[in-house]
């Protein structure tokens, strides 16, 4: 009796609790949020903007760390010289105009004057060779040293003109290395404060300077006043809040404590955030795919049949369509919106027969013995955790049983990076350029992790590098991709997408494949 | 008393030392590569290597150890590796902010568990007790990231009542401002503090109201409670200067270990909660491979651990004139 009367209490708790909870009817519209879309509208100064982001960023100095996150909040806090627009197209920022010589080896850049960094100081060449002479120096262990690898030389040829001097021409130099992700730097201050002191209080010319950064908590940032395009920021500040948990994140943005969630949006939740009457979702392609990598040192891979099999083994349409649920399915590295994309690449069909067909081709009559190959995925990023189960099924259907192992990111790109591998599984975002996307299959290239090599290939991308002639370029990128076809050295899953909610009065900011925080400049709050 | 505080704090150096070579030797055992965190998927292996030589990370173990103890020896924890600030200045900064969680969360715990426990024990067996009980079963049961959510959907999203996330000001900092009249950001603060503390608080009271009504009713049923009725003392005098006060030592017990455990920092809740305590910042100095913060977390949450236990024997023998510690 009395147990039953403890029972039937616990149960009534527990119900009400639940009931509390399970009445979600998505929120109320918040008071004075415009019930229909308002899309345009007059912009109004004034305002902080709230962007919710899950971890803290690694870095405030753009010369030693890179990471997608870190590269959004040093957009706000420094400038290029030049900066892509949304078709990933370079346009003038700090530079109002450029040159390049008939060779292609020399770029000079000439500045706005009265471009100001935050502490005053006018930004100058000096502060342009300062910062990109110690990203290009090996010594300094610059993690962005790569993409001013070409540089042969950084000349001052008056304060505001700067002279960029190549090793051999360079075709994508302007969207790959001077658009970013490293800003400049003031010299002055930067050497008085060393490398740790402007680490925590760095000083850049873009539209927001850091006001406070409490570690593990937000970064706020303040408009620059002396910002050197007249009339922005609009907004007051931003300020960057720190929520880890996607679902937090998410009921905050729709309560209005934030204003804006930028990638990391549960991709289940975007049917619902799409008919949501207080949240604008806005989609667009990224700079990036998924895609699987395989070492070519070990001896079942050198064959390309087995590549090949592998390939035909995976379903594309049915992995983007009900894993990732985002994107598209994908055949190549350079990413649709990209003009160097070339539609007509052969594609691999998902065939489990074909892969069977080419297996036994190449030896394997009843498929490969278990045990020869190992799958390594990435444990702690949801996405590729399911992608890397779903695609050793498929593989397993079609002949090719593979062991998985998961890691967590930073020790899975750690063996990946020491040729520790069989087949990895995960993405490549940053593909600002034809050249970034394939040249990494180039012999030799620090991101050729597979040791893929051919020769014919080689050629090809050296003379799509150094050719300035936008047609002849795509006519090699088209050979390209298809020799990167035929060979198999990566088998690609699809394209990647980026999503972004925010309140309807948020108005002006635009997604790009890359760096979408460049639009917080012309962003405004209507109310 | 002083003497006995003082050689338990003696005695816990050797301790302290062998926490520092287990959390040295874990955190350098576990795979990954601190260089790779900080740099990004973009860097070069070259640019790796001086990384980790720049970090000491190419030296052998033992020496790595014998470096970080003669710091540590100085009191210098070291500097992180990705924060590139003194490991001493992170974890102040976020010491704090556990410790505001975890005081008020003790202090609803006790306020709300031990008046319900005494009142539970009184009405035995019958609906008060059935459902205090109830309350207290859900509350040790409950997980912690369930409860979290879970509030955070009945009463942020759907009710809007409180915050979702984010810490306000440091409670503490708010007075000097009341003072002036402007109870904002005291306001502000304490409605972004209730939440996370329901959620910690749920076991804790619910653990301390079933152990005050156990330790109640065993101490009720004393001969010297028997014996104080027989005196004609009035039931109210039993219950709360003879009952209560005998029920509440062993409580007191488990009061500093499950505050030494909040000091330690609820992961999960300031997950949840983005609340910028000392859990998260483990949390992701363990994923980031950041060593010397990992190192010198563990090593302050056994230094603070060690605090509250002396302190706890301390009271207790205060409380207890029976206990004489030699």
């Amino acid at each position: 009796m009395k147990m039953k009367r403890s029972l039937s209490v616990l149960l009534i708790c527990l119900l009400s609790l639940s009931i509390l909870a399970a009445c979600a009817g998505g929120g109320s519209p918040s008071p004075g949020a415009p019930g229909a879309e308002q899309p345009g509208g007059q912009p109004r100064s004034g305002g902080v903007l709230k962007v919710g982001i899950p971890s803290d960023v690694k870095g405030l100095d753009p010369r030693r760390v890179s990471g997608r996150a870190e590269e959004e909040v040093w957009s706000l806090m420094f400038s290029t010289l030049v900066r892509l627009n949304k078709n990933m197209e370079p346009e003038a920022n700090v530079a109002k105009k450029w040159t390049i010589s008939p060779d292609g080896t020399e770029y000079v850049f000439e500045l706005n004057r009265g471009v100001k960094f935050h502490n005053g100081d006018e930004l100058t060449a000096e502060d342009v060779k300062y910062t990109y002479d110690q990203v290009r120096d090996p010594k300094f262990g610059s993690s962005s040293q790569s993409l001013f690898n070409l540089v042969k030389d950084i000349q001052v040829v008056d304060p505001y003109t700067v002279k960029f001097i190549l090793k051999s021409p360079y075709a994508d130099f302007l969207t790959a290395s001077i658009a970013g992700p490293v800003g400049i730097v003031p010299k002055k201050y930067a050497e008085s404060v060393g490398l740790e002191g402007f680490n925590r209080a760095p000083v850049g010319s873009g539209p927001f300077k850091l006001a406070r950064h409490q570690l593990g908590d937000r970064l706020v940032f303040k408009a620059h006043a002396d910002y050197f395009k007249e009339g922005l920021p609009y907004l007051d500040g931003v300020e960057v809040v720190i929520i880890p948990e996607d679902s937090v994140r998410l009921i905050a943005l729709e309560n209005g404590e934030i204003d804006l969630i930028h990638r990391f949006l549960p991709v289940n939740e975007k049917p619902r955030l799409s008919n949501h009457p207080d949240l604008n979702l806005s989609t667009v392609s990224e700079a990036g795919v998924f895609n699987i990598v395989f070492n070519l040192d070990n001896p079942t891979l050198k064959d390309p049949l087995v590549r090949q099999a592998i390939s035909h083994a995976i379903d594309r349409d049915g992995i983007m369509a009900k894993v990732i649920r985002e994107g598209k399915p994908g055949h190549t590295a350079v990413i649709p919106d990209m003009w160097a994309y070339a539609p007509d690449t052969p594609r691999y069909n998902y065939s489990p027969d074909e892969a069977r067909r080419l297996l036994a081709k190449a030896g394997y009559a009843n498929g490969l013995p278990d045990g020869t190959l190992t799958l390594l995925g990435i444990s702690d990023i949801t996405q590729y955790k399911n992608l890397a189960t779903v695609v050793q099924q498929q593989l397993a259907e079609a002949g090719i049983p593979v062991k998985l192992t998961l890691k967590e990111w930073t020790v899975m790109f750690g063996e990946v990076q020491k040729g520790k591998f069989d087949i990895a599984l995960y993405g490549v975002g940053g593909l600002s350029s034809p050249d970034k996307a394939l040249y990494r299959f180039h012999t030799g290239d620090p991101n050729n992790h597979g040791h893929y090599s051919n020769k014919e290939l080689d050629s090809l991308l050296d003379k799509a590098r150094q050719s300035s002639d936008q047609a002849e370029r795509a006519r090699l990128y088209a050979q390209a991709q298809r020799i990167i076809h035929a060979d198999a050295p990566w088998a690609f899953i699809g394209y990647r997408e980026i999503s972004a909610a925010a309140r309807k009065n948020v108005r002006g900011y635009e997604l790009y494949p890359l760096l979408s925080w460049l639009s917080l400049e012309k962003t405004w709050k209507a109310n | 008393m002083l003497l006995y505080a003082a050689r338990r704090l003696i005695l816990a150096v050797p301790i302290l030392l062998g926490v520092s070579v287990c959390s040295f030797l874990i955190i350098h055992l576990v795979p990954g590569n601190p260089a790779v965190f900080i740099l990004g998927e973009e860097a070069s292996p070259q640019a790796i290597q001086r990384l980790e030589e720049a970090l000491g990370l190419h030296r052998p173990l033992h020496l790595q150890y014998l470096s970080y103890l003669a710091r540590l020896l100085r009191g210098d924890l070291g500097d992180s590796f990705l924060h590139q600030r003194p490991v001493s200045t992170l974890l102040l900064d976020r010491f704090p902010a556990t410790v505001e969680l975890a005081v008020v969360t003790l202090i609803v715990a006790v306020l709300v568990a031990i008046p319900l426990g005494v009142l539970a024990a009184i009405r035995q067996y019958r609906v008060t007790d059935a459902f205090v009980m109830s309350m207290a079963t859900i509350g040790v049961s409950a997980p912690f990231f369930w409860l979290a959510v879970m509030l955070i959907i009945a009463f942020s999203y759907n009710l809007k009542w409180f915050p979702s996330a984010g810490r306000g000001e440091p409670l503490l900092l708010t007075l000097a401002p009341l003072l002036r009249g402007d109870g904002a950001a005291l306001w502000d603060s304490l409605r972004r503090l209730v939440l996370p503390v329901v959620s910690l608080a749920a076991y804790t009271a619910g653990f301390l109201a079933r152990m005050t009504r156990s330790q109640f009713l065993e101490v009720m049923h004393s001969d010297y409670v028997r014996t104080a009725r027989a005196k004609g003392l009035s039931e109210r005098v039993v219950l709360f200067r003879h009952v209560l006060r005998n029920a509440l030592l062993p409580i007191i017990t488990v009061l500093g270990l499950q505050l030494g455990t909040l000091l330690g920092g609820a992961v999960v809740t300031e997950t949840v909660f983005a609340w910028p305590g000392l859990g998260r910042l483990v949390v992701q100095s363990l994923k980031a491979r950041d060593y010397p913060t990992v190192q010198g977390a563990v090593l302050m949450t056994a230094v603070v651990f060690t605090l509250v236990n002396v302190l706890v024997d301390v009271v207790y023998a205060y409380v207890n004139p029976r206990i004489r510690y030699q």
